[in-house]
């Protein structure tokens, strides 16, 4: 929290932590949206500055930013375009290690196996709110207590709760309507 | 180079690092730059440090300047930002026209602006170098209450050069390669002419005329002064004919 605080004057040092601190999660959080390095490379910068740029409207729970950090990430995977659009001379200026050996499949299969639902999910995930996405892969792929992911969202846990409910519904009937499609 | 499963590049990722702490200290940097403009007022048209206005242009030194987008008008009160579209490829400025529409303090994108009441409507002109215009948008803080108008466009400026006296002093405007020896102002009796660099530095807080090492020191002495009036002597490009007054409110 007092390092957020000391970034938010202007602390370069501050930031530069918190970049250090959550750029791992940030990073895989994107790999796993994106399915390809680079892209989840430019998400996670973009992710970041957006959190400066948008500093005095960022929410912090419970002294942490990440939260915030990963809910954005999710957003802006969502639309890594309009990223590349707004950041694209900066993306572009950035270097990128020779050499780099194309894991993304690996870290996608490793996550899922993890959470085996979710490639049944992903048809119909995409047909959810962006505010829906956003908790279901906070709660689900990041494993936040619903009452942490409620609050990066702007909502309460009681909402956050019967979201998730009606979620469950809607996604089932949709998987089992596309499955009889088929 | 091998890299552990799921971990971001970390060339990249020092590279972003690098350049988020480039963000965090752009907004001080900039700060940092601005105070000795912060002692223009609205009605002084001194250019300096990339900063140049509508009425120093055709002089020696000072650029030519070719718009390169559309303007852009945005009328606000208090803190907010200006959306500029993207920047055309050959566009090295954004020209602001800037206007306060009740008194107060400003700062667009790190220029500061202070507004009396005689300065309301009064347009302060100046060029914000584009690498300075993040994300093709301009920031202007400002108080509570304090409204402003701006008018902003891309331009390609090109540097002209600065004259020479028979003393070999160079006169002319403020610009990108450093100050002239003789720099243009205008006098209070409305001549143009020109004020040593010397006198104008030591009275408008120069970090380095004065020895500043730190934002801190400027800072405090911008306190120490402040209200304070300043006559320096305007004369012409000879360095010797004098012509008039330049009077510097701080």
């Amino acid at each position: 929290m007092a390092e957020w605080a000391d970034a938010l004057n202007g602390d370069a040092a501050a930031f530069a932590s918190i970049f250090d601190r959550h750029k791992a999660r940030v990073f895989r959080h994107a790999v796993y949206q994106l399915g390809h390095r680079e892209d989840a490379e430019d998400a996670t910068a973009a992710a970041f500055l957006e959190l400066w740029r948008r500093r005095k409207h960022v929410t912090v729970l419970d002294g942490s930013v990440l939260p915030w950090l990963l809910v954005t990430t999710t957003n802006l995977s969502r639309n890594v375009g309009r990223s590349r659009r707004r950041y694209g001379d900066l993306l572009k200026r950035l270097p990128r290690g020779r050499d780099a050996p194309d894991d993304t499949e690996e870290i996608v299969q490793s996550r899922i196996d993890a959470q085996r639902q979710i490639r049944d999910l992903v048809p119909a995930f995409d047909r959810l709110s962006e505010q829906d996405r956003s908790l279901l892969v906070l709660i689900v792929f990041e494993d936040l207590p619903i009452a942490t992911a409620a609050l990066a969202l702007g909502m309460t846990a009681p909402t956050a709760r019967s979201r998730l409910h009606r979620m469950r519904a809607r996604l089932r009937h949709q998987l089992e309507s596309s499955s009889e499609v088929r | 180079m091998m890299k552990n499963l799921g971990e971001i590049d970390p060339v990249f990722a020092n590279a972003l690092r690098r350049e988020l702490i480039e963000h965090v200290n752009a907004r001080k940097r900039r700060r940092w730059l601005a105070p000795w403009l912060a002692s223009v007022s609205a009605v002084v048209i001194v250019a300096g440090g990339g900063v140049a206005t509508a009425a120093v242009l055709g002089l020696p030194g000072a650029p030519t300047l070719m718009p390169a987008s559309e303007k852009v008008s945005v009328t606000g009160t208090g803190t907010a930002t200006a959306e500029l579209g993207s920047a055309p490829v050959d566009a090295n400025y954004v020209t602001v026209r800037f206007e306060c529409l009740t008194p107060g303090d400003f700062e667009i994108s790190g220029v500061r602006v202070s507004c009396h009441e005689a300065d309301v409507a009064q347009q302060s002109v100046f060029d914000i170098p584009s690498n300075y215009v993040r994300e093709d948008q301009l920031e202007v803080l400002a108080g509570p209450g304090s409204s402003w108008q701006l008018t902003a466009t891309y331009v390609v400026k090109s540097p002209t050069e600065w004259g020479r006296n028979i003393h070999g002093e160079t006169f002319g405007v403020i610009n990108d390669a450093g100050s002239p020896d003789l720099i243009a102002v205008e006098a209070t009796n409305g001549k143009q002419g020109y004020v040593r660099a010397v006198d104008l530095n030591q009275a408008n807080g120069d970090p380095t005329a004065l020895n500043f090492t730190s934002p801190d020191d400027a800072l405090r002495w911008q306190q120490e002064v402040a209200g304070t009036i300043v006559t320096l002597p305007v004369v012409e490009s000879d360095g010797e004919t004098r012509i008039g007054e330049f009077v510097i409110q701080r």
